[in-house]
């Protein structure tokens, strides 16, 4: 009895003193389960999907490797294989950009191999074309060719484009090579450049040397112009007084003829027949005021003119009903005046008719207006019935291009400031003026990358990109002038 | 507490180190201005990062050491001094390491262990620094087989006591000798035992014992020395369980870390 209590009483404090089990078991259970689930798994998943994935899947991960025999996968977007089961989801360190976040469960879309960091051919594989900072063309940069994508592209940052976070590699990384840009490269135009408020040269404004050649010219000598055969005083137009049109005098602003695109960041182009023809109508027949000539072509002009004087000459229509407003020609200050009261009844036949209309039109009343009209040997364009009156030729007017091709300016940002703080229209008395504003104006208002009170800080990237595309296609300034010459004016 | 213990070991030794880390950790920190959103990815987060996975290899090492009897590469007491307040600095390197980024990922899963596992140090500290003087107050500088010994001296005292009296009273004595002291594995966690049978024998003793026999109220005398011995005992088994459960959680937590830490690095690698 005694024995068998004693006995109870030492199994009983030899288990008090064992020490609790199931450290050791937990310790263990906790390193399978955390090796596996964080770390085999996801490795054999990404290593092997084999192992994981159906048949049709691996058939997807394989055509991944060989786009080319894939023609449906050929878009980046579609190569995205999720890993089995997401997996590998666990390790993603942060929010990815959101427009990466479409192939986000494939993490191989981008880190391609193990252990290897991101490699550029995987950002090319969508960013195609997206072009060095400088075109091997122009110069060969060595250590610039080297810098990878994800050097400055860090993505896991958040939804934020990855543009807008690299704005931080932005200034000083750029001062590096440019602000001693003469020695690196002594071959380039392009300025020294430190900081937006202490080193940044003046402007180069790109202006049309002829029809086909851009130039760009740095502001600070002379008052750049741009040679163009057009007519057109701002100053006469801005005048505070307002300006005659045809419901008497109306005051013109900038938007009357500038309209903002829809983005509005720049502007549509000034049409004849929306913003000019309202006052600079186009007619010819001061017994009919309503009937204009098409603005553009010479011939289809002289074609107006011959078939609106033969057939008033063959269907002896009474056309002379007096004009509602007053004298169709207005002449313009410093012409000669008097112009005929109609060509319906003078001299000769239709043909002598349309070419007193046409002589008026183009070398007194309208055309030369604006342009630079000059009469050339006829006759005309082979087959149009205006081809046997004489012919004029109207100077080709500079194309429409970009002012600051390397910088980008979004006009709607700066909507707030009256366009005369940048652009002095109302002194300009001539159509060649380049009404652009100069690095003071700008600096009026932004700073460099320190702040200052009052301004806005502005690095390098607020007006300038990084990758030039343009530049590893064709020429740019010819294509500009292409596209322009498409353009019907 | 104001003799040398392992905090204040060699004047706070280990203190003034991980005060002179954080400092410098700090101060890089602050003035440090990457072109990414501070974390683990900047040159900054990968040094930061290096300096905690050392350390927290450095921390291992104690459950290595500790094994060690023979080692001579410090003494122990230094190596848990070490191993505090490297510890403590250790929060903050993760957390400056991890930029204040915190997400549902591995990452932030090593970064949540290694906060258990060192907020659990702190209560090891807690514990450390009160328990085994109070523990060894309760045993009196005696083993728990002394302990037991004592109980079976005074039983038998008990008996012999009993021997010529109503059987009720050996009964007795024996229902009390027979008594566990604990019975139940969770009073190990309290120190009580509700169902304990010396406390019910000297509840029946009151009642039945005949208080003008000298032996009776001797055994009763030696089952109240027997309930505080007992009691002794539950209160040191309560604060040694407190102390292995603390265990349970700090090395099995540790053990986890580790190997979150090494998936951590895997990963960031393996997806560079």
């Amino acid at each position: 009895m005694q024995a068998r209590n004693n006995d109870k009483l030492q199994t009983e404090i030899e288990a008090l003193q064992r020490p609790l089990i199931g450290r050791r078991a937990l310790s263990w259970t906790l390193f399978v389960l955390v090796l596996l689930g964080c770390l085999v798994l996801p490795v054999m998943a990404s290593v092997w999907p084999q192992i994981f994935q159906p048949v049709e899947q691996q058939k997807t991960v394989q055509l991944r490797h060989t786009p080319a025999s894939a023609p449906v996968l050929n878009e980046a977007y579609k190569r995205a294989t999720p890993t089995a089961l997401g997996l590998d989801a666990q390790w993603n360190p942060g929010t990815l950009s959101s427009s990466h976040q479409p192939f986000g469960l494939d993490c191989k879309a981008c880190h391609a191999k193990p252990f290897q960091p991101v490699q550029d051919t995987e950002c090319l594989a969508c960013h195609r074309g997206i072009g060095n900072h400088v075109a091997t063309k122009v110069a060969a940069m060595p250590q610039l060719q080297e810098t990878r994508c994800a050097s400055c592209h860090r993505d896991h940052q958040g939804t934020d484009g990855l543009m807008s976070q690299n704005h931080r590699y932005i200034g000083t990384g750029c001062a590096s090579c440019h602000g001693d840009l003469s020695t690196k490269l002594p071959e380039t135009k392009v300025a020294d450049v430190k900081d937006f408020a202490k080193g940044h040269p003046q402007f180069r404004v790109q202006v049309a040397a002829s029809t086909t050649t851009l130039v760009r010219v740095r502001q600070g000598g002379a008052a750049i112009s741009e040679p163009t055969a057009l007519k057109f005083p701002h100053d006469l137009h801005l005048a505070t007084g307002g300006i005659a049109g045809p419901d008497g005098k109306s005051k013109l602003e900038c938007a009357s003829c500038h309209r903002p695109t829809q983005s509005g960041v720049g502007f549509e182009r000034v049409s004849m027949k929306r913003d000019c023809q309202s006052c600079h109508a186009l007619a010819f027949e001061p017994a009919l005021s309503q009937r204009q000539v098409p603005h553009g072509s010479t011939d289809e002009v002289l074609t107006t003119l011959r078939e609106f004087y033969g057939y008033v000459n063959s269907s002896k229509v009474a056309i002379d009903t007096p004009p509602v407003n007053g004298p169709v020609f207005t002449v313009r200050p410093g012409m000669p005046a008097g112009a005929p009261a109609s060509f319906v009844q003078g001299p000769g036949d239709a043909k002598a008719r349309a070419a007193a209309a046409a002589t008026e039109l183009f070398e007194k009343t309208s055309c030369i207006v604006c342009h630079s009209v000059s009469r050339v040997p006829g006759p005309g364009k082979a087959g149009t019935p205006g081809a046997d009156l004489p012919q004029w030729k109207i100077a080709p007017v500079a194309p429409a291009h970009p002012w600051m091709p390397k910088a980008s300016f979004d006009h709607a940002a700066h909507r707030a400031a009256p366009c005369a703080d940048c652009h002095l229209a109302s002194a300009s008395k001539k159509a060649g003026d380049v009404l652009m504003p100069t690095i003071k104006e700008c600096r009026d208002c932004h700073s460099g990358s320190e702040p200052v009170v009052g301004k806005v800080k502005s690095d390098c990237a607020m007006c300038h990109g990084y990758h030039m595309p343009e530049l590893h296609a064709a020429a740019p300034a010819v294509k500009a002038m292409n596209a322009m010459q498409a353009v019907k004016p | 507490m104001l003799q040398d213990n392992f905090m204040s070991y060699q004047r706070f030794r280990y203190a003034k180190w991980a005060i002179a880390l954080l400092f410098v950790c700090i101060t890089l920190y602050i003035l440090d201005n990457p072109p990414i959103k501070p974390g683990g990815g900047t040159w900054l987060g990968y040094g930061l990062g290096t300096l905690g996975a050392l350390l927290i290899l450095f921390l291992l090492l104690l459950g290595v050491r500790k094994r060690a009897y023979a080692s001579r590469v410090g003494n122990l007491r230094g190596w848990l001094s070490s191993h505090v307040y490297l510890g403590l600095a250790l929060a903050v390197v993760a957390t400056l390491h991890c930029g204040f980024e915190f997400g549902w990922n591995i990452h932030t899963f090593a970064y949540a262990l290694t906060m258990a596992v060192i907020i659990s140090g702190i209560w090891g500290v807690v514990l450390y620094l009160h328990n085994p003087a109070r523990m060894g107050d309760l045993l009196d500088g005696r083993t728990l087989e002394q302990q037991a010994q004592e109980l079976r001296d005074l039983d038998d005292r008990c008996r012999m006591l009993a021997q010529g009296r109503p059987p009720t009273l050996l009964a007795l004595v024996e229902e009390s000798a027979a008594g566990a002291i604990f019975s139940r594995r969770r009073q190990r966690l309290t120190g009580h035992n509700g169902a304990c049978a010396t406390t019910r024998v000297l509840k029946e003793l009151r009642e039945v014992g005949d208080q003008s026999d000298p032996n009776s109220n001797e055994i009763y005398t030696l089952q109240f020395r027997r309930l505080q011995q007992l009691k002794r005992i539950r209160n040191f088994v309560r604060l040694r369980t407190l102390t292995e459960i603390w265990l349970l959680f700090h090395v099995p937590m540790s053990i986890a870390l580790l190997v979150a830490l090494v998936a951590h690095i895997v990963s960031v690698f393996f997806y560079w």
